[in-house]
């Protein structure tokens, strides 16, 4: 396949991913702060921003980070590069230049999605219909995800958006799991979580669709070790970022010149699993660092598949 | 209360569903049944059938305005447009005979040049032709095909006459749109193709493919469509055949030259490529050996195509037939390459090179069409009755500046076809009383055609073609990027203009189903 609509492919698979992550995480982000009801009103959604990593940027606009403000900015706000708006327009332009990779049938669920988000972001999104769009975008993303398994042919392009998506859902899981807990009140019983504590994680959780797979596998009540294992470790979830890896490096089995990416991929995957979970559960500090050097990796992934696939001096799209 | 549909219905010149007696052409009967029997209301429907199919389907295509690139929704008319297929046989012939016969000649124009030496046509429409490729003089192309893909426009005069308006030898587009318009009328009039035997039109890609594999002597050859890419008018088509095809849809800068031949950077290294179908202009496709700023070619394309290790269609150098001025002179090029006479028509043609023409031609202004001879889409043309004063004498300024690039034509009265519009709301008086809705309302507006003729080591047409539509009233500009939309062109079987005793079996069960 030609380097140059890999690249489109690629980043397509990039922003489908990050549509329905971002669709979710609001939605479970709005659902979780009913339960708490001691949360600042005024800025409560703060965390929302800080997962996109975009602090600096909301302040410079905004004194508060309220509902209406932070909501504004994460889906309409076209000055956010990871705005749900602009995300949309990612998505078109960059089945713009791959159109011919797709079934027409796939091409029209796709094109159907982005003009579904500017329709519904043009005519306003507010507390009471923002569940319903959401929940609306998470669902046409699972259609296309299944459209694009069953239908087209498990050749590179395939391959370019499942690694894709697998790089860009294990950053999102480790941007959840490094949502600043300052919010949450210091407890005085050391080792005993919190109910509030016990509705962050929890909130985490289900902000990459894991509640219920943790119930059934862990079998055991919501904990930051837990979570934190079963998030970063777990082979067989599809948003832990272990599963991620693994996964992509089994994509990437079907390339030639793989070595410089694999050697990455790799490290990253042993990275992992030497993490004393223990330790991160209860040290804020280096669970933030631990989770930025996660970060770092994928960014080292995604560039080097970069490097090694597409068209020189390429254009992040 | 159907019948008001059709009560304003006035067509100052042929219309192609009605006769003059208010009577639908035979062809068209079941067409104008159904229309007579669904109200307004079936009718929106209708019409938001075929709109949500284009938003869906996304075909589109580009506008370039100020505020940079717009891709629009393609304008269509839900009414067909209908030809008998017996007309259309012979059309096909002509259009065969037409190609055939412009192949011959830019051949001939790159190496023996016999036409000029027998005096057929005169040297200076060469010396002074602008699509004339020095470059390509000598190349012997497979099958001495220059013009591979040619898109004919046709529009039909007052007695009823079909006349070919020119021949687009370069990169002719409009054929996606007709492949999709047929799928959106499937989505929108599906019982009608029930009634009525609608020949299809979905062969024509892999005619192309078939075409395209034939230029290569490679078993199974590595087919590419150049794209100038994503900003193009055409991009959506180019996208769009490529996919249909089985082609990889690159742009210049995926493609590279290397001991003259060409690869593709796929993601694994190089890959080569036999057949380029290139939507680009030739002054493009190579800047080391025409516009040396052009990124949008290939370094080195046309060394690799001189050296025989790559097929471009069209070939460089074909777009010389491509002329207002050469289509004057079709008639004869197909009596001195075929020895036949000419089965289509050509429009009466004035050469404004030519001294008496050129005074006939600035005498008559306001009676004539005037058209640039190497541009395409519609610009820098006058239709001399539709014209101001002041435009005719601008026109009049740029002739006499460069006769040779002007041609005029009879301003031709072109046919009309009945199209969809909606007029205001009003009170429509029903059994319930008033109410408000808008009426749909049937409004004659000029259509054209423009078929699509491939010739590799066969020659093959398109079964019918694009039919543009002037949806401004009175119009004659069919282009979409002035104000034209599109319809459905069906060539339809006559029950009883068969020959074949099956194939009348088969349309009877299907008449009465």
């Amino acid at each position: 396949m030609l380097a140059r609509v890999a690249e489109n492919v690629y980043w397509l698979s990039r922003y489908l991913e990050r549509a329905e992550n971002t669709a979710r995480l609001v939605n479970v982000y709005g659902q979780t702060l009913m339960d708490m009801p001691d949360v600042d009103a005024h800025d409560g959604w703060m965390p929302l921003v800080s997962i996109s990593g975009l602090d600096k940027h909301y302040l410079e606009h905004h004194q508060r980070a309220n509902e209406a403000d932070v909501t504004a900015f994460i889906l309409s706000n076209t000055d956010n590069p990871g705005s749900m708006v602009n995300i949309a327009q990612a998505i078109k332009h960059n089945l713009r230049s791959s159109r011919d990779v797709f079934p027409k049938q796939m091409y029209e669920k796709i094109s159907s999605l982005y003009r579904f988000i500017n329709q519904q972001v043009a005519s306003g999104i507010n507390t009471r219909n923002r569940r319903q769009f959401l929940d609306a975008v998470c669902r046409q993303s699972l259609e296309i995800a299944g459209a694009v398994h069953g239908t087209l042919r498990h050749d590179q392009a395939y391959k370019f958006m499942r690694m894709a998506c697998y790089l860009e859902r294990a950053d999102m899981t480790t941007r959840v799991l490094d949502v600043p807990s300052s919010l949450l009140p210091v407890d005085k019983n050391a080792g005993e979580l919190s109910a509030f504590e016990v509705r962050h994680w929890s909130g985490t959780l289900y902000s990459v669709s894991a509640m219920q797979m943790y119930r059934r596998h862990m079998r055991q009540p919501v904990s930051a070790e837990g979570v934190l294992h079963f998030l970063l470790q777990d082979e067989q979830l599809p948003s832990a970022c272990r599963f991620c890896l693994v996964r992509f490096d089994r994509s990437l089995a079907s390339f030639n010149n793989r070595e410089p990416v694999r050697t990455i991929v790799h490290a990253q995957i042993d990275h992992l699993m030497q993490a004393d979970i223990a330790m991160l559960s209860t040290d804020a500090a280096s669970r933030h660092q631990f989770l930025d050097d996660v970060q770092l990796g994928l960014i080292k992934i995604g560039n080097a598949v970069a490097n090694t696939y597409f068209p020189p001096a390429a254009e992040s799209a | 209360m159907q019948q008001s549909r059709w009560h304003d219905y006035k067509s100052p010149c042929h219309d192609e569903l009605l006769q003059d007696n208010g009577h639908a052409r035979p062809a068209a009967a079941q067409l104008k049944d159904w229309l007579d029997g669904i109200d307004d209301a079936g009718l929106v429907q209708r019409r938001q059938a075929a709109e949500l199919a284009i938003r869906q389907m996304g075909i589109t295509f580009t506008v370039y305005e100020d505020s940079g690139n717009i891709d629009r929704e393609w304008p269509f008319d839900i009414i067909p447009r209908i030809i008998d297929a017996d007309e259309w046989r012979g059309i096909e012939r002509g259009l065969m005979q037409r190609v055939r016969a412009l192949n011959c000649f830019i051949h001939d124009l790159y190496n023996d040049q016999r036409i000029i030496k027998d005096g057929i046509v005169p040297q200076e429409l060469i010396a002074s032709s602008t699509n004339f490729r020095p470059e390509c003089v000598g190349m012997q192309p497979p099958h001495n095909v220059w013009a591979h893909i040619c898109g004919s426009d046709l529009v039909r005069d007052s007695d009823g006459t079909m006349y070919v308006l020119e021949d687009n030898l370069r990169v002719p587009s409009g054929v996606s749109y007709m492949i999709e318009n047929r799928e959106i009328m499937k989505r929108t009039l599906p019982e009608l193709f029930n009634e009525c035997r609608v020949l299809p039109v979905d062969n024509y890609t892999s005619n192309l493919r078939r075409m395209l594999a034939s230029l290569s002597p490679a078993p199974n050859p590595m087919i590419c469509v150049l794209t100038p890419g994503v900003f193009n008018s055409a991009y959506f088509e180019h996208s769009f055949l490529a996919q249909e095809i089985g082609a990889e849809l690159v742009e210049g800068r995926d493609l590279f030259v290397e001991d003259n031949q060409v690869f593709m950077r796929d993601v694994e290294g190089p890959i080569k490529v036999d057949v380029i179908y290139r939507r680009v202009d030739d002054a493009f496709i190579d800047p080391e050996c025409f516009n040396p700023e052009s990124t949008l070619g290939v370094h080195g394309l046309m060394r690799a195509w001189r050296a025989g290790n790559v097929a471009i269609a069209n070939a460089p150098g074909a777009g010389v037939a491509d002329d207002k001025v050469v289509y004057s002179y079709v008639p004869d090029i197909i009596r001195y390459y075929l020895q036949e006479d000419p089965t289509l028509s050509n429009v009466p043609t004035y050469r404004c090179e030519d001294p008496d023409s050129l005074a006939y031609v600035l005498e008559n202004l306001d009676k004539l069409v005037v058209k640039p001879a190497n541009e395409s889409g519609g610009y820098g043309m006058l239709i001399g009755p539709h014209g101001t004063l002041q435009q005719q004498q601008e026109m009049a300024a740029q002739i006499l500046a460069d006769p040779r690039n002007y041609i005029a034509q009879p301003t031709l009265s072109i046919s009309t076809a009945p199209t969809l519009t909606e007029t205001a709301a009003h009170a429509v008086k029903d059994s319930a009383g008033a109410r408000a809705a808008s009426a749909q309302t049937l409004a004659a507006r000029h259509v054209d055609l423009r078929p699509f003729i491939l010739q590799g080591d066969e020659l093959t047409v398109t079964t019918g073609g694009l039919t543009r539509v002037a949806l401004v009233p009175g119009s004659l500009v069919v282009n979409s990027s002035q104000g034209g939309g599109s319809k459905d062109t069906w060539i339809v079987e006559l029950a009883d203009s068969s020959g074949d005793e099956a194939d009348n079996r088969v349309q009877q069960g299907q008449g009465q189903g």
